[in-house]
């Protein structure tokens, strides 16, 4: 005969044996056993990996060394340009901007003034209790228990690669209306002021916020104003970093030493790049008469007026087809 | 954990209920996952978790001393080779090691082991990869290109310090122009 009580309290042994998946531990629980592994992620040291420290009261962002196309890449520091393999590791100084912030304010065009929705941040700080980001003025906040419970800051910055490149642009050539009957040649021009005077190939900065450097459009390019970026650019790591509960200084706050860093990569491998690199389009010749001087050569110069329309349009139409760029991509090796 | 193994005075220890807790026994017991080891003992089991552990991925470079060892790896499905043995070893031969007396590095301090195809120029594949130790990625010859697998780099002790650069077997293609340049490009297999 089994008494309940013994029974329960074999039940009870059993249930306290289950192993709990604790920091870096994870459990699959199976008929056969429990089965206990370490987080892949636990000590995984891939290229440009933060390191994030509280030095000399204000934060350093140390990364593991990441390569372009097998070349060191640098980081600007008092003196020069420091490569991530050297023995004394440079670092990143982190400016920060406040994702929990009103991105600003705006007029309809009923005159109402609108307060525009903060930036917001990944869901996963929400659970560590995270204030929400400013709401849309118009919009109606969903009842949120939680959202009392919840008032950590925080804030974040992004880390860069940039690598200069040759850009380009559209020069327009207009002729003499009077000799040349007014015609309109579209040139294109290499920009490599940066290329020349850049400090090193291969770069990471830090930035509050990045945006990727606009590239002209079709619109542009037909309208003779298309001016590209002398950069590329790939964002390799968002650092977010969270308050303690009820920081001090509340939304004012700046990240000091009792703040928590989290970094959210956008890259984890070495990178190569390499630009396009089209041979140098040449320009079209504009279509131009000779009539060998009929009428002390006023014939030329009437043909040629009346041919400026449609080399206008033809040189409009090659700026729009001619897709010279330099513009880079980068893939991970 | 099925709560209905607990039971109430009286409550009859049935077959099935006794299965149950067999499985819930069975259900407990400690396996060891990835970077885990069990050592079992009277007073219990003791987890112990590796947190580093080696990952021994295509072209992982070991240096020891003036020579380095390139773990097996391949591009275009093609073994690279050291003294013309393929870096992984054969059934005769173990795997070769690259011997530099003295290190090629450039005037900053750094070098690379890389990998050096030579293509032949018609249909541009590859005739021959082998692992080299540089001062510089370029090549002359617009036939050949190299890949670097890791760099080594003067540390401040005189020593020198790797850095692995390819995680990964690789795949190689050329970009030709009419001039009989060519760019070569690779990318993880």
């Amino acid at each position: 005969m089994i008494l309940a009580r013994s029974w329960n309290q074999l039940v009870s042994r059993i249930r306290a044996a289950r192993p709990l998946a604790g920091l870096g531990i994870r459990v699959i629980d199976s008929a056969s056993g429990a089965l206990v592994s370490a987080e892949p992620s636990t000590g995984f040291e891939h290229p440009w990996k933060l390191s994030v420290r509280w030095q000399e009261e204000a934060w350093r962002v140390f990364v593991r060394p990441g390569f372009v196309n097998g070349q060191d890449v640098t980081i600007s520091m008092a003196e020069g340009e420091v490569p991530l393999t050297k023995t004394e590791r440079p670092w990143l100084t982190p400016a920060w901007r406040n994702p929990l912030a009103s991105a600003g304010m705006m007029a309809t065009l009923s005159g109402e003034l609108v307060t525009l929705p903060g930036e917001g941040y990944p869901p996963f700080f929400k659970q560590l209790g995270v204030r929400d980001p400013a709401r849309d003025s118009r919009e109606v906040a969903p009842f949120d228990p939680t959202a009392s419970e919840r008032n950590r800051e925080i804030r974040a910055c992004d880390i860069v690669l940039v690598t200069p490149r040759i850009a380009t642009r559209t020069e327009l050539e207009l002729s003499d209306a009077l000799t040349a009957g007014q015609m309109v040649t579209s040139l294109r021009a290499f920009v490599n002021d940066y290329a020349r005077n850049a400090p090193a190939k291969y770069r990471l900065i830090s930035v509050p916020k990045w945006k990727p450097a606009p590239e002209p459009t079709p619109l542009d390019r037909l309208l003779g104003q298309d001016v590209e970026p002398q950069t590329d650019e790939i964002k390799v790591a968002t650092l977010w970093m969270v308050s303690p509960p009820q920081p001090p200084d509340g939304q004012e706050a700046i990240p000091d030493g009792t703040w928590v860093a989290y970094p959210q990569y956008d890259v984890f491998w070495n990178l190569a790049h390499a630009p396009r690199n089209p041979p140098p389009a040449n320009p079209a010749d504009p279509i131009r008469v000779n009539f060998g001087g009929i009428g002390l050569g006023y014939a030329d110069l009437l043909g040629n007026a009346m041919l400026a329309p449609v080399n206008d349009a033809f040189a409009a139409a090659a700026r729009f087809l001619d897709k010279t760029t330099f513009k880079g991509e980068f893939w991970t090796v | 954990m099925d709560l209905s193994l607990f039971v109430r005075p009286g409550q009859r220890i049935t077959a099935a209920l006794w299965n149950k807790l067999v499985a819930a026994y069975r259900g407990a017991r400690i396996l060891a996952g990835d970077g885990i080891t069990l050592r079992q003992t009277p007073d219990g089991t003791l987890i112990s978790c590796s947190v580093w552990r080696p990952w021994n991925h295509p072209f992982k470079v070991t240096l020891s001393g003036t020579s380095a060892t390139v773990s097996k790896g391949l591009i275009n499905g093609i073994e690279p080779t050291i003294k013309d043995v393929p870096i992984g070893g054969t059934e005769k031969a173990p795997p070769p090691k690259l011997q530099f007396k003295t290190p090629k590095l450039d005037k900053e301090g750094r070098g690379w082991i890389a990998v050096e195809i030579v293509c032949e120029q018609e249909k541009w594949t590859i005739e021959s990869a082998t692992i080299v130790q540089i001062d510089t990625l370029e090549t002359d010859d617009p036939a050949s290109a190299r890949h670097p697998l890791a760099m080594i780099r003067e540390q401040l002790s005189g020593s020198l310090g790797l850095f692995q650069i390819e995680y990964f077997n690789l795949q190689h293609g050329a970009s030709v122009r009419e001039s009989g340049a060519a760019r070569h490009f690779f990318w993880p297999a």
